[in-house]
């Protein structure tokens, strides 16, 4: 092995390391092409009423939706990139309309990270528990205050609750929000092959779905 | 020794070709890089923990307001002045909780701490509402306000003595244990142990009770509709289950659990014929479908909500939930979610509620959920002499309200009480608003916005 070839070596593993050391900044996610979920479909069919040439309202983002994202952004004077980012979000008023909607993102997104691949009612289950907690007296009182409460989650902390949500997430929270509790008034869940934490098995368990063992 | 030598044949080919300069160039940009990183993580750690630091002496400030509204609270003598330090306490037990929750202590160590704080306040207002309505205290609510006192004593004490040792360095957030611990060295207590120790003095801490929605006894109340009602077998609650989706649409039931809350049931998944799951739980006393849960999204509307609303009737008659009323709706895609509530005489029970989901497509029904109607319902509830007429209930709301119509109702209130009501609904500024007038004694109980839009109806 000549020098060279040693130094070259150690340029590049030096530069992977510092590459780790970058960790992704997980940006909130945009529609564009590619994605999927509520958001689209939410684009989808408003596009539509308006007119647009929209071919299926499906939730994918495919060429179509972007042709039809990027003629609404001519239309309205917006900068035209084909991505649905906050402001043509604010000009088809899909965002934030109101809290109670906002609650639902935020409530949807949980579920999302922490449920993924759980049964439907599971994840219902999720939502459920975040809102039994709002209502009790040893937990935060709004549901922003119950999730981003510091070592609540795990989710919050390893960057999947900014990755995108899952549709039915959605629905699941919406059903949780419409009073939906398959907990049954848990405010503890958790994954038996998982945890670690003793404490938790000495709540009284409420009911078990999929892998989370619900307890009060 | 095989690695020496290597070592010492690359330093020789790498002073031959005068290749020094260039890996110390190298290391250079990495240290610089490593220490510039450092920094950062440092600045940031500091930015965090400063935000940790505001939220545990601002808790400290508002325990300390609240440690001494309660001693007041304890020798207060008239309704006027409980009722004031009731206010003044349930915003610092407020604050005080809100600051609790941001600190980065698992909550399972403070399960007694922030019970301690949402109820103080709580229980404080509920008996300055009832000196208010002239009836003086039990010997024994006096001595629940002063075992209060004596909890908020010693956490105050132990907050303001980790206060100070924060402040003077000794304590830290445990979350950085291991950048603190090497620039910090020595002794460094961590927060987390601290606040256990917190919490130890509260495992004394006996449940109150009391007219609060935080109160034990309302938390833990038994339902109305399986107390004392034989048990039924799996096998019934299979059939029951079968029955209620339809025989037409299931093609196979299984009991996968059960649920042990203060209603208990058997969980049964159902499969459907298109080969899909529903949720169901069905209550093991009484053999009531409490849940139902359909995730399918129905892909257009092809029934009016009206033509639903059908099919949901359709449904609580066949199950024996007879006299619902409609209340509200709400349009979520192409389902629609119907409240019904109870009606006895004229007045709709809303304690007694029925939540049912229908699809649009095909008038399937996607939900259900009865866990209100199981808890409270009651076929004939003793409903009071109606001394006010509607007129003089119109008289009662506000008179920038115009009034459009008034019905009648039960409401549950926070406290768990229910009262009977005349529904004055009207509108201020475009905004719906529905009041709820005592039909007793004409007393305001409650106001709530009715939102309306295109997709139903929401009240807050």
């Amino acid at each position: 092995m000549n020098a060279k070839k040693f130094i070259f070596i150690f340029i590049i593993v030096t530069l992977i390391f510092s590459g780790a050391v970058w960790r992704l900044s997980s940006a909130p996610t945009l529609s564009k092409v590619g994605s999927r979920g509520e958001e689209v479909r939410q684009i989808q069919i408003r596009l539509r009423n308006w007119g647009y040439n929209i071919s299926a309202i499906d939730g994918i983002y495919g060429p179509n939706t972007k042709n039809a994202v990027t003629q609404f952004q001519k239309n309205n004077g917006l900068k035209v990139d084909g991505i649905a980012g906050a402001q043509t979000l604010g000009a088809m008023g899909i965002q934030s309309s109101n809290n109670y909607e906002n609650n639902i993102q935020l409530l949807a997104r949980i579920i999302s990270a922490e449920s993924r691949g759980e049964p439907y009612s599971g994840q219902v289950a999720v939502g459920a528990v975040v809102l039994n907690r709002v209502r009790h007296p040893s937990f935060p009182n709004t549901i922003s205050g119950v999730i981003y409460q510091p070592g609540a989650f795990t989710a919050i902390n390893d960057g999947q609750f900014n990755a995108s949500i899952s549709v039915t997430s959605y629905n699941a929270a919406r059903d949780a929000m419409n009073g939906w509790d398959p907990s049954y008034g848990a405010i503890y869940y958790y994954n038996p092959a998982k945890t670690t934490n003793k404490w938790i098995y000495s709540r009284p368990v409420v009911t078990r779905i999929g892998t989370h063992v619900f307890a009060k | 020794m095989k690695i020496k030598d290597k070592f010492n044949d690359f330093k020789s080919r790498l002073s031959d070709r005068h290749m020094y300069s260039i890996v110390l160039v190298v290391m250079a940009i990495i240290a610089g890089f490593g220490i510039y990183q450092y920094k950062r993580s440092i600045d940031f750690r500091d930015k965090v923990e400063n935000g940790y630091r505001r939220a545990f002496t601002e808790l400290v400030h508002y325990v300390n307001n609240l440690d001494s509204t309660l001693t007041k609270a304890v020798v207060a003598n008239s309704p006027t002045q409980l009722s004031s330090l009731a206010v003044d306490l349930w915003r610092q037990a407020a604050f005080a909780q809100a600051n609790l929750g941001q600190l980065p202590i698992s909550n399972t160590e403070l399960d007694n701490t922030a019970k301690f704080l949402s109820q103080v306040g709580d229980y404080t207002y509920s008996l300055s509402k009832k000196a208010e309505s002239g009836q003086p205290l039990s010997k024994q609510e006096v001595d629940g306000l002063l075992e209060l006192q004596q909890h908020s004593a010693s956490l105050n004490e132990r907050l303001v003595q980790m206060e100070s040792e924060m402040f003077a360095g000794v304590l830290r957030f445990g979350e950085f244990k291991g950048i603190t611990s090497k620039i910090g060295g020595g002794d460094v207590e961590t927060f987390e142990n601290s606040m256990t120790q917190v919490e130890d003095g509260f495992s004394e801490y006996a449940s109150l009770i009391y007219d609060g929605p935080f109160s034990e006894h309302i938390r833990d109340r038994q339902p109305r509709m399986t107390e004392g009602v034989p048990e039924i077998s799996e096998d019934d609650a299979k059939a029951k289950i079968t029955d209620f989706i339809g025989a037409d649409r299931v093609a196979s039931v299984e009991v996968t659990g059960e649920g042990n809350s203060n209603i208990t049931t058997y969980a049964c998944t159902v499969t459907t014929q298109d080969n899909r799951q529903i949720f169901t739980e069905v209550t093991r006393n009484g053999g009531y479908v409490l849940l139902m849960l359909d995730e399918r999204q129905p892909e257009e509307a092809q029934l009016s909500v009206e033509d639903a609303a059908l099919a949901a009737r359709d449904l609580l008659m066949s199950n024996g939930f007879e006299s619902m009323h409609e209340s509200y709706y709400q349009k979520e895609g192409n389902a629609v979610l119907i409240n019904y509530a109870y009606k006895q005489d004229d007045f709709v029970i809303y304690t007694d509620l029925i939540k049912v989901k229908v699809a649009l497509d095909n008038g399937d029904i996607l939900g259900f959920e009865s866990q209100g109607y199981i808890t409270n319902h009651l076929d004939r509830r003793a409903i009071p002499a109606v001394v006010l007429d509607e007129t003089e209930a119109r008289g009662k709301v506000a008179p920038s309200i115009d009034v459009s119509t008034v019905n009648r109702a039960m409401i549950p209130l926070d406290d768990g009480k229910e009262v009977f009501c005349f529904e004055v609904k009207g509108t201020v500024n475009d905004k719906n608003f529905l009041v709820y007038v005592n039909v007793e004694n004409g007393n305001e109980e409650k106001i709530l916005i009715l939102l309306e839009d295109e997709n139903g109806t929401l009240t807050i």
